[in-house]
Formats: structure tokens, sequence, C-alpha cells
């Protein structure tokens, strides 16, 4: 099997869910294959942090306060509330779904994976290590995609004020719109948590909402 | 609604017009920030960047040329502008960086780059070359561009016709519609709306067309060489019988496979929640 092949079943082995010849074999791979000895390791710190995570309470309730300010009436939030949830992803999920992984400041952390291209059809029972849109590259997250979506919200309410009330009302619809979607491929991959299509999909989801937010951070920071 | 004659006067007093013209480079860039009111750019055959404007009296219409950028906007003395409405006229090869956040930018005739960003406000671009625009709430309309478009908007709809160019569409509440696209890499997804495209498949291209709650139509010529993957978790897919569709792949229903001609393009057909559809041209 060559490389390319490995990298759609990484996630396997580290749960050891390959047969005994496979395993061996992937064993003598990554002996051969720095890029997929990197991949290992990285799975394997991710799955240990999801494993230690604790759920981190959310930050107090903002929007009462700022619903008052921008003249917004506290229960069009209330009718179609946020999900604070924190999520937890099996290893398969966290790798499949393509996170973005985004810094405080900005940054985003690329693991390569040769060979993997985000219309590469996977390997059968094989969870699927998603490129999303960045031929040779995974997004990788969990923790640090709620820490970055609260991060962005927070930023966002405390510069809120500076939008007029009708941006503000587009932009919390939408993010609303994302969160029904977020929330479908979830329950639904909730039923079928290999399913390639749907931590694609998933992913995708989730990082049109990073993407919405940091618009509208920075929407908000330049108004004036 | 009666208005008193010395009120009507007063109001149209308050209005101002500013009408200059100023020698510039055919390749500079202008830059054109404005708070609120329309940016309306036509071309002509010189060398010349005129300025109309209508705003109010206490607002002064500064330009400042430096280097190869010259840069239009508005200021008052104490406070932010009101409303100005641009009227521009600027050399056919310029390129345009345009920003506001209640503005509607209206743009013709230009073959330069053009950049635009609206918070509020609708963006329609006829000719160009790249083409970078964004709109949290207004519609996006691109046409006849020559060279890459990007577009992404969140409240509104995208139409992006007659390009030679690759394409990236998005949006999130509503359609996006690409019409006469003749170009390498297009990738449209919206979370709510239907996505659309009508254009060609050049060999050894990538085509994404995405939707999560709404339908997808691909219509392409039926000599169209390239692998499609299909998925949905909930929706149907249909093909034109002219395609002589064989499926193929390990889950047919959610997430299959085929292939036209000799497969060479990548052709990606998502919609989490609706129709999927191939169409003739």
């Amino acid at each position: 099997m060559s490389g390319d092949q490995w990298t759609a079943r990484l996630s396997e082995f580290i749960d050891g869910e390959l047969d005994q010849g496979e395993h061996e074999a992937l064993e003598r791979h990554l002996m051969e294959c720095g890029d997929c000895r990197e991949s290992v390791a990285l799975l394997r710190r991710v799955r240990i942090r999801a494993g230690a995570l604790g759920d981190r309470p959310p930050q107090a309730d903002l929007w009462p306060g700022i619903a008052a300010r921008i003249g917004v009436h506290a229960d069009a939030m209330v009718a179609a509330p946020r999900s604070r949830r924190r999520w937890t992803f099996t290893v398969p999920q966290l790798a499949a779904a393509g996170l973005a992984l985004l810094l405080a400041g900005g940054g985003t952390v690329w693991v390569g994976l040769g060979g993997m291209h985000g219309s590469a059809a996977p390997a059968a029972n094989a969870p699927v290590l998603a490129s999303v849109g960045r031929p040779g590259g995974v997004l990788v997250s969990g923790h640090a995609y709620d820490a970055a979506i609260a991060d962005l919200e927070a930023v966002l309410a405390r510069n809120r004020d500076r939008l007029d009330s009708a941006t503000v009302q587009v932009l919390e619809e939408s993010l609303r719109t994302i969160d029904r979607a977020i929330d479908r491929a979830r329950l639904a991959l909730e039923a079928d948590p290999r399913d390639a299509y749907l931590n694609t999909h998933l992913a995708e989801t989730m990082r049109r909402k990073l993407d919405l937010l940091r618009r509208a951070a920075d929407f908000a920071s330049v108004s004036l | 609604m009666a208005i008193s004659l010395p009120v009507a006067l007063m109001a149209l007093a308050a209005i101002q017009q500013t009408d200059t013209t100023i020698a510039v480079s055919p390749t500079a860039r202008l830059d054109v920030a404005n708070q609120a009111g329309a940016i309306i750019v036509r071309t002509w055959n010189r060398n010349e960047l005129r300025v109309r404007a209508e705003h109010g009296s206490r607002d002064i219409i500064e330009i400042e040329s430096r280097g190869s950028v010259v840069t239009l906007k508005a200021r008052r003395r104490m406070g932010m502008p009101a409303i100005v409405d641009y009227e521009l006229t600027v050399p056919v090869t310029m390129s345009l960086k345009l920003g506001g956040i209640h503005a509607e930018v209206d743009v013709t005739g230009v073959t330069g780059d053009i950049s635009a960003e609206s918070i509020e406000g609708d963006i329609i671009v006829r000719g160009a070359g790249n083409v970078n625009l964004g709109s949290v709430e207004g519609d996006i309309t691109v046409i006849g561009a020559r060279g890459q478009v990007r577009v992404h908007g969140v409240d509104g709809d995208i139409r992006v016709s007659d390009v030679i160019g690759d394409v990236s569409a998005e949006t999130i509440d509503g359609d996006v519609t690409l019409h006469g696209i003749d170009g390498a890499n297009i990738d449209a997804s919206t979370i709510d709306g239907e996505v659309s495209y009508h254009g060609t498949i050049r060999e050894g291209g990538r085509y994404r067309l995405t939707s999560h709650d709404g339908d997808v139509i691909c219509a392409i010529p039926t000599n169209a060489n390239a692998s499609f993957t299909v998925a949905t978790f909930d929706g149907e897919f249909e093909a034109d019988p002219a395609f002589r569709v064989q499926v193929t792949g390990a889950r047919p229903g959610r997430r299959f496979s085929f292939v036209l001609g000799n497969g060479s393009a990548q052709v990606e057909l998502e919609s989490f929640d609706g129709s999927i559809l191939l169409r003739r041209q």
C-alpha cells in the first residue's frame, strides 16, 4: 500500500482497529515515512488532549446587555439560542472533520499529509482525513475551535455597538443559519460517524462560521 | 406630505455638488472610502479622473495622489461625513479599491482589477479583470470579467455571468448563480440557498458546487470529460438521460461517483438536504 493510502488509515492504527497484517505493514511504513510519523504523533496528542478536556463553562452571557444597547429585543436572541455546547469528537471525527485551529493572532496551523487531496475517495470503512479545499493539508481542532469561536464572539460583542442594528441582525441571522446547519450535520454524524461526506461537510460548515465571525469582528472594529 | 417652500429651499442649500477633474496615470489605482452613499464608476478614454459628488455643505471632498494610488474620501470638520454620492469617470485601465459601510457600488467598463467591500449595499461590476467583492447585506453581480473572480457574501444572492477565469463564490443566506462561465477552477457554495452552474468543463479542471439546504444544479455540455462525486445526506440526484450516468461507489444514494468521457476534470456536487441535478446545456 502506498503512503497516500496509509494516510487515510492512521486513525484506525491509533485506535487499534487494523487487523494484524495491516498493523504490521503500517508499522513498517512508519519506519520509512516521516510525514506519516508526524501525523500519528499529532493524532495521538489530539486524542490525549480531547480525552483530558473537561467542560469549559461559557463566558458570561453578554447578549442581554448588548441587545439593550442596540435596541434589539432580547427575545429575538432567545428564539434561536446559539449553541455553546462543548463538542466531544472521537479521534476519527477530529481528524476527519478538518476543523480550523485558529490561534488568537489569526494564524492557522496545518498538518501536512502528503498526497491527500480534498477530492480523493476514502478507503472503505476508513475515516477520511479531509483537506478542506487545500490539497495536502488538514485543519485540526476541537477544543481550539471552540476557543477560537468564543474569542471571536467576545470581540464582536465588545464592538457590537459600532455596527448599526440592521447589520447586527443580519449577522445574527446568518450565524443562526450556520448553527442550524452545523447541528444537523452533527446529528447526522452521530448516526454515521465514519461517513466521509458528513465529516467534510461539518468541517466546511464550521469553517464558514469561523470566517463569518472573523469578518464580523473586522467590520465591528473598523466601523465608526 | 406637504413641505413648505422655505424648508425645501433649505434642504437644497444643504446639498452641495463637487465636480472636479484631475490628471491620473491610466495604470494607477483609485481608492474610495465612502461611509454612506453610492459609488458609481464609468470610464472614458482619457488619462483623467472626474469626480462628481453630491454631499452635505459641511463635507469636503479630498483627492490625494501618491505614487500610483489616488485616494478619494470625504471629511467633515466636526463628526463623520453624511451621505456622499459619487459619480466617477476613470481611465478604462484603472484599478479600483472601493469600500463603505452603507455603500452601493456600480462599476461599468473598467478593465483593471476591482476590489469592493460593503457592509450594506448591492455591488454590481460589469467588465473588469480580477475581481474581489464582498458584502454583508446585499446582492453581488459580476458580468463579463476576464480574470479571477472572488465573491463572498453573507445575506444576499451572488450572480456571476459571462466570465472567463476562475470563480470562487460563497454566501450564507442566498443563491449562487454562475452562468456562461469558462474557467478551470470553480467553487460555489451557500448554506441556505441554491447553487447553479452553467458553463464549460475544462480538461483537468476542478469544479465544486455545494449547498447545505438548497438544490445544486449543474448544466454542462454532454461531451464533457469529468469524474463526478455526488454527495447528499437527505437529497435526491437526477441526471439528464443524455449523460447515460452509471453510478458507482461504495454507498450509492449518499455518496457516489461516475465518469463522463475520459474523466479528466473533477466535479464535486454536494447538497446536505437538497436535490442535485445534472442537466445538459
